[in-house]
């Protein structure tokens, strides 16, 4: 499916859902209004456009003012760009300085991609692991390990990253990618919770069935539980994957050599900002947003769903 | 002994001795490494986290405290309650908790009831005011800053009424831009929790109140309230532990100055330091104080609508 | 069937990770060539370029260099782990902490060296207003030995478009009252479209350039044994924990109030001497205006010619010139802030070739290298002694040079660079002197009624009494 397509068909199902929607408000007994409210409607509404252009507006700004020279943005700071020009565009690609350790924010992206994908992939999949065993195991000790990721989770710690950097650097994970995948590794958090309450819920007769073919756990587990899983593991993976790749703190302390998009950003923005150069910072934070703008276009409904489920369990 | 490796079926226990080895074997190694990292990332950190408190530097190197002295760091701690810029960091910290539970919670209520109310274009608003919940911090913060410097967009708005917006972030008016900041960016993540635990609401009740003729502000307050209310305990206790975890915002819009610094960021901070004890017991101190204090509210706002179970 | 779809991704994304920790920590690194890091900032790395080629055609070593904004950063894993450098050149090097972990080599067989045959003159001879005494810190067996070498010595306070000065007649001030008057002067003969000063207190802040000035002031009417002595933060016991007393306004503070007084008459009460809003100005913007000549002066320190013209890609087209800063009294000296004075080089105990990098410092030291480094980043010098040098042939070919040469010659120097505890443990930005790193320069400009110059001398006693303990147990000093 090309983009195009892809986009075409989201518009219309949008068209959709606003015409249905429509329809539901317009007939729907729960959603109608009579004078008083009507008024409160309006204005709510207007307070709601105000804020969603303080959202977008910023963006747009950046957007249009990455297209345009320096001196027509020195000239014109809020108008459109007389000449439209991909110059910033062409020089953030290959903008690096020994600052971003000669990384470009292509090999930014790059790292972020590297990263997430793989810190996304084996906390998702050690999380289901632990979840899937505690769900739906009877073993000694089940009940405190539960109890103690609970307390673990209620428990408001301040301050553990001192300890945490000492640690790291006597384990020599510091400043290594593999220790960044180290930490971001933890299988009893949010998702824990997640998918503990998903396998408990869980119908158990098709693992009958499976065990009656006399498969083994491991079989059941990679054949049978984790394909049933594949919904709120998609899930949780994409939400995962957003959280990394806009995480500044753990990147920064331990990776500072090879910085990712999130701690680069910060590190082009200075120097641009040093050097006075505005249209080129813009195109810079042009280039970042679009692939999480991207992937919340793919996965909007995704996300947001899941985020309000996840954030509950806490 | 592997006799206790028992799977549960559906509430039925049922043994099967054969295979319980092979079970038993499959349970240690599911949780084998989760536990491991859990032990040395929860506990062992934690746990040496405390130790670092009776620690002090000694040749640029952090060693035991002297018997003699065993407190040394904790009576650092209260003696720098003195200190302005360590008091004015405490202050500043519980600020967060008027901000995120007092304003920006309630605020957030009201909108998410609109669009649950599905006001004109409720689904469009919902997703915008997300937006910055999945944009990185240092893109938000610093078109944020742009937009009140000598070239950002906001300026001339801000000159037309005789302001001069690039010394917003100058003095007293510095904390006040880290709040609009955050509140800005905070409501959003409040406004996706709560429609979902409104969606929660079983039709037939909104229906009857409806049919009652319950004006909405009476419904907001006697109906959805009640029944979102979970949600809005949940939001509370995060509001709430903001106070310690607030340092991201400051730290990258005004690098802490302006009587901005937060525990949090304090704590950053200091957390690459040799002198690893002073940010190491100011987090003691606050997790100490912070516990009862964070579950009492939990269980006392628990108490509220205790009957409510969507 | 999935998961075997899955297998070759995982296969391919645990190979990607192996190969990038590959490159990583654990390797030593070879020795036989020199490795060299400088701070990236307004000297440019032409000089370096230039005296590692030198170095490597009249010693066949190779040189590896570059130049970082970062390293402070950096530098910290760099040592305890395994160092990609031989030679670190910085301002901010933390070095009393480094050395007292034993991280950095032990540099006394180079300050021992001997290094003009005919006289005898040793390395630790080589340096003037009293480096070598700065470089010695206590290791962690309480021994104290030479771990670091000065990297620079430069000026700070007012540089000033010398072209603008001869076309309208100004005369460069001598004295405070001279700078006042040619203030209004330069208002006056523009009808104010030339402002005599532009500053950035905006994004990229830099408000501190005033210190400079500042500084100047007040070690002239304080004197500089005085001055030095107020730089250690002791009291005359030599105790620290009532020396927050330093600051008193009414006390020994009286001085530092007097020079800031002195700034808050001529910045903060005149707007009209500064370009507008200074405090909402960028660096870039600042930079800018003294490029266009939309004003006379702009608070710098000695990298000014070289960054202003890197930062805007373009050459000045008017002569440039660092002033001697004008005198509180006529009768006085002219006094000098040397800015890069507590700046390092360092050499790290983990390198693999120490030897190499010694030699190279001692390449550093000889006229051509010094000379080199003057040319090339445009007017600082090493922290060598010049005065031997003939200097002449640099000074005709650019005037800006010639004026550092005249400021670095006859002025009385001063710094505040300090092996203080109290500095070394809390950072000379937290403790000297702005406490906690608050300065006042936009909030006089912005107010000047409301921070006037009692409230803000009183507000830095205040934090500096408030902020005092915690200094102390830092340093653990009492």
């Amino acid at each position: 499916m090309s983009i195009s397509t892809f986009f075409k068909q989201k518009v219309k199902a949008k068209k959709n859902a606003i015409r249905q929607s429509d329809y539901e408000r317009k007939n729907d007994l729960l959603y109608k209004r009579h004078r008083g409210e009507k008024v409160l409607f309006v204005f709510m509404f207007i307070i709601f456009l105000f804020f969603a252009i303080t959202y977008i507006y910023p963006f747009i700004w950046v957007f249009y003012n990455s297209f345009k020279t320096r001196i027509n943005y020195a000239q014109d700071y809020i108008g459109l760009p007389t000449s439209w020009t991909f110059d910033n565009f062409l020089e953030a690609f290959t903008y690096s300085s020994s600052e971003t350790h000669y990384f470009n924010i292509f090999q930014m992206l790059g790292m972020s991609v590297l990263i997430c994908s793989l810190g996304t992939l084996v906390t998702v999949f050690v999380s289901s692991c632990a979840a899937y065993v505690v769900a739906k195991y009877e073993f000694p000790g089940r009940n405190v390990i539960f109890s103690v990721v609970i307390f673990s989770m209620i428990i408001p710690i301040v301050g553990s990253l001192p300890s945490q950097i000492q640690l790291m650097k006597n384990l020599g994970l510091d400043g290594t990618i593999i220790g960044i995948i180290f930490l971001y590794s933890g299988g009893f958090g949010m998702n824990f919770m997640l998918l503990y309450s998903f396998f408990k819920n869980l119908s158990w007769t098709y693992v009958e069935a499976a065990k009656i073919d006399g498969a083994s756990d491991f079989k059941i587990f990679f054949s049978i539980i984790l394909p049933m899983a594949k919904g709120p593991i998609i899930a949780i993976s994409v939400i995962t994957l957003i959280g990394q790749w806009n995480d500044y703190m753990t990147p920064m302390i331990y990776l500072p050599n090879m910085p990712t998009i999130a701690v680069g950003l910060r590190l082009l923005a200075d120097q641009m900002q040093q050097e006075g150069n505005y249209v080129l910072l813009f195109s810079t934070i042009t280039l970042a947003i679009i692939p999480i703008i991207l992937m919340f276009c793919f996965f909007s409904k995704t996300i947001m769903e899941n985020t309000s489920v996840g954030g509950l369990k806490g | 002994m592997s006799s206790v490796f028992v799977k549960k079926e559906n509430g039925v226990n049922e043994k099967r001795k054969r295979k319980f080895p092979r079970t038993a074997f499959f349970v240690i190694l599911m949780l084998a490494y989760p536990v491991f990292h859990f032990c040395l990332m929860w506990f062992g950190v934690n746990i040496n986290s405390i130790l670092l408190t009776f620690q002090w530097v000694r040749n640029s190197r952090l060693e035991w405290v002297p018997m003699n002295q065993l407190f040394y760091n904790y009576n650092n701690l209260f003696q720098e309650f003195s200190d302005p810029v360590i008091s004015n960091m405490y202050k500043a910290s519980l600020v967060y908790f008027v901000l995120n539970c007092l304003i920006t919670l309630p605020i957030s209520l009201l909108f998410a009831y609109f669009i649950f109310k599905k006001i004109y274009a409720a689904g469009a608003f919902k997703v915008i005011f997300y937006l910055p919940s999945i944009l990185p911090i240092v893109a938000l913060t610093l078109v944020y800053k742009t937009a009140f410097e000598n070239n950002g967009f906001l300026t001339p708005i801000f000159n037309f009424f005789g302001l001069k917006s690039s010394t917003f972030f100058m003095g007293d008016t510095a904390q006040w831009m880290v709040w609009i900041f955050c509140f800005w960016t905070g409501i959003g993540y409040n406004v996706m929790m709560l429609t979902a635990g409104m969606a929660r609401i079983p039709r037939d009740i909104l229906e009857s109140s409806k049919m009652d003729g319950v004006p909405p502000l009476k419904e907001f307050v006697h109906v959805i309230i009640p029944l979102t209310w979970p949600t809005i305990t949940t939001l509370f206790i995060f509001g709430m532990m903001g106070v310690f975890g607030t340092y991201l915002q400051p730290m990258l819009l005004t690098a802490g100055q302006n009587n901005t610094n937060t525990i949090g960021l304090q704590i950053f901070r200091e957390s690459t330091n040799v002198a690893k004890n002073h940010p190491a017991t100011i987090g003691l101190f606050c997790t100490i104080i912070g516990t009862p204090i964070v579950l009492g509210t939990r269980a006392l706002l628990n108490h509220f609508f205790k009957e409510v179970n969507f | 069937m999935k998961k075997l779809k899955l297998i070759p991704f995982l296969a391919l994304a645990v190979a990607t990770t192996l190969t990038a920790c590959g490159g990583g920590k654990e390797r030593p690194r070879d020795g036989g060539f020199l490795s060299i890091v400088a701070y990236n900032g307004g000297y440019g790395d032409e000089w370096l370029e230039a005296i590692a080629q030198e170095f490597t055609n009249q010693t066949g070593t190779r040189v590896e260099f570059e130049t970082d904004s970062l390293i402070l950063e950096k530098i910290d894993e760099q040592l305890t782990g395994v160092s990609n450098y031989d030679i670190y050149m910085s301002h901010g090097l933390n070095w009393q902490n480094y050395a007292s972990r034993g991280l950095l080599a032990n540099l006394d067989d180079l300050y021992d060296t001997v290094v003009d045959e005919s006289t005898g003159q040793k390395f630790v001879d080589r340096f003037s207003n009293g480096a070598p005494e700065l470089s010695r810190y206590k290791n962690e067996n309480g021994e104290e030995h030479y771990y670091k070498v000065n990297w620079t010595q430069g000026a700070g306070g007012l540089v000033y478009n010398s072209s603008m000065f001869e076309k309208y007649g100004w005369e460069v001030p001598t004295t405070y009252d001279q700078l006042v008057t040619l203030c209004s002067k330069i208002v006056s003969d523009t009808n104010g479209t030339i402002k005599p000063f532009v500053w950035a207190g905006g994004p990229n802040s830099r408000d501190y350039y005033w210190d400079y000035v500042i500084y100047e002031w007040w070690a002239e009417l304080e004197g500089v044994e005085n001055f030095n002595k107020w730089m250690t933060f002791q009291s005359d016991d030599g105790t620290y924990s009532k020396s927050y007393e330093n600051f008193n306004p009414d006390g020994r503070g009286a001085n530092f109030k007097k020079a800031f007084k002195m700034w808050h008459d001529l910045i903060a009460k005149n707007p009209q001497y500064s370009n507008s809003e200074p405090y909402g100005t960028s660096l870039s913007s600042a930079q800018t205006d003294f490029y266009l000549e939309k004003a006379a002066m702009i608070p710098y320190g000695q990298w000014a010619k070289r960054e202003i013209q890197q930062m805007l890609k373009a050459d000045f087209t008017f002569d440039v010139k660092f002033m001697r800063t004008p005198r509180v009294s006529a009768e006085s000296d002219y006094y000098n802030f040397m800015v890069g004075f507590g700046d390092s080089i360092l050499i790290p105990e983990n390198s693999p070739s120490k030897d190499l990098a010694k030699q190279f410092i001692l390449f550093l030291q000889t006229e051509w290298a010094c000379k080199k480094f003057v040319e090339l980043s445009e007017g600082p010098f090493l922290a060598f002694d010049y005065s031997s040098f003939d200097m002449s042939d640099l000074a005709a070919k650019d005037k800006y040079i010639a004026s550092m040469i005249e400021i670095l010659g006859d002025s009385v120097n001063i710094s505040n660079a300090t092996n203080s505890p109290l500095v070394i443990a809390n950072g000379d930005t937290d403790v000297c002197c702005w406490i906690n790193n608050t300065r006042y320069y936009n909030d006089a400009m912005l107010d000047p009624v409301a921070y006037s110059v009692d409230r803000v001398m009183n507000d830095v006693y205040n934090a500096a009494k408030g902020s005092w303990a915690r200094f102390c147990n830092a340093a653990m000093v009492s």
